[in-house]
């Protein structure tokens, strides 16, 4: 989970520091709470998540998310949860390297 | 930065009582959460919070968060609530109402409150429609909205919440949706902080019955059709650092009769806010203890 499969390099002096990081972070799903109403896959804006036949979110994508938040901002049953699979200064480093250089 | 739900899960609500009985899809569970984050980014404690809500869909609210909370008779929420402000100033009481439950059954109760301009934060989640018995037509239901007793569509002009809450005396009037979960948050966040009156109109989706019965789509596109239907006014003003220095300076966004007139669009964000003439509880207090009643 924590290889930065599609992490961005991000180690030249001129990179930019909004490049957002792919790939570390992890969607949690709480089945018991979901009520299948789409929300979440209509508001992700790079298809990470995708309805199953039963109409239930998954996460088809998980090295797409860019950590908008939308889909936890949208869930009416706190049933969703970005977090990030890393932790917070190891995923920051890169782009905070950049700010300094 | 938004609070993890997980957080408001374990810190907020009452995960037993969860999953909730709103419809799939319900905007409710937007506002549930944003109230929870603005009373979290307000730094209250949730000891010092009293929720009281009425009948309906949003009523039920009260069952579900660990505030203090008093589930009450139809429309008289914000009676039950006055009485709850002025034995205990001290607390920060939310009314929480539907559209029905405020401006139907409850509007004189509603009126009386905001005239006394006692310091409640009112929270009115707007649906168009009574969902919970049935999708009857409701006081905000617009014209030609059609619902199970307005079949052809509703021939009654809306109810104007906004111009209610000037003409009755509330000292601050918002207007967000379910659509604009940010801003919704922010909102709420300023009401809490207005000594006065404060209310916060919420516009909802009811997709399983206004949003059927009128061609709206489903919770999403319902959702995403608040986008083009409203308009935003004093932005600068959900700025968290604007906050505290401007809260009390007066606020218009719209002319006081007609504010749909020049742009059909509804607009959302602060609507006004001005003084509040004392603090209601603080005056009855001094009243009792000037006539030598027990404080």
């Amino acid at each position: 989970m924590n290889t930065l499969p599609n992490a961005v390099p991000n180690t030249a002096p001129n990179a930019v520091s909004h490049v957002v990081p792919r790939g570390i972070y992890r969607i949690e799903l709480t089945r018991a709470l979901c009520k299948a109403c789409g929300l979440c896959v209509a508001w992700c804006p790079q298809q990470v998540l995708a309805a199953d036949e039963q109409a239930y979110p998954v996460v088809a994508r998980p090295e797409a998310c860019v950590d908008c938040k939308a889909c936890e901002r949208h869930c009416p049953d706190f049933a969703i949860e970005v977090v990030r699979a890393q932790p917070q200064s190891a995923a920051v480093a890169p782009s905070a390297r950049a700010v300094v250089a | 930065m938004k609070l993890q739900n997980s957080f408001i899960l374990r810190e907020y609500l009452r995960p037993q009582v969860l999953p909730t009985t709103w419809c799939p899809g319900c905007g409710l569970g937007i506002v549930m959460s944003s109230i929870a984050q603005a009373v979290h980014y307000r730094g209250l404690d949730k000891r010092d919070v009293a929720m009281v809500s009425g009948i309906g869909c949003t009523g039920r609210m009260s069952g579900y968060v660990d505030f203090n909370t008093l589930h009450t008779t139809h429309g008289r929420a914000p009676a039950f609530a006055t009485g709850l402000k002025l034995a205990r100033p001290d607390m920060h009481v939310l009314v929480v109402m539907g559209d029905g439950d405020s401006m139907s059954i409850g509007g004189n109760h509603l009126v009386h409150a905001m005239r006394r301009n006692i310091g409640l934060t009112a929270i009115v989640v707007n649906n168009a429609v009574y969902g919970l018995t049935g999708g009857q037509a409701s006081p905000t239901t617009p014209v030609g909205g059609r619902t199970t007793t307005s079949r052809p569509g509703s021939f009654e002009r809306p109810m104007n919440l906004e111009a209610l809450a000037r003409a009755a005396g509330a000292a601050f009037f918002a207007r967000a949706t379910v659509n604009h979960t940010a801003a919704l948050v922010k909102l709420i966040e300023r009401a809490l902080a207005v000594p006065g009156f404060a209310m916060v109109e919420v516009v909802s989706n009811c997709h399983v019955l206004y949003g059927r019965m009128n061609d709206l789509g489903d919770a999403a596109q319902m959702m995403q059709g608040m986008e083009p239907m409203t308009r935003r006014v004093n932005p600068v003003l959900l700025k968290r650092a604007a906050m505290p220095h401007r809260l009390g300076a007066p606020v218009d966004a719209a002319p006081a009769d007609t504010p749909f007139e020049d742009d059909p669009r509804v607009p959302r964000g602060v609507i006004f806010e001005r003084a509040h003439g004392g603090d209601y509880a603080e005056r009855y207090r001094a009243l009792v203890s000037s006539t030598g009643g027990a404080q």
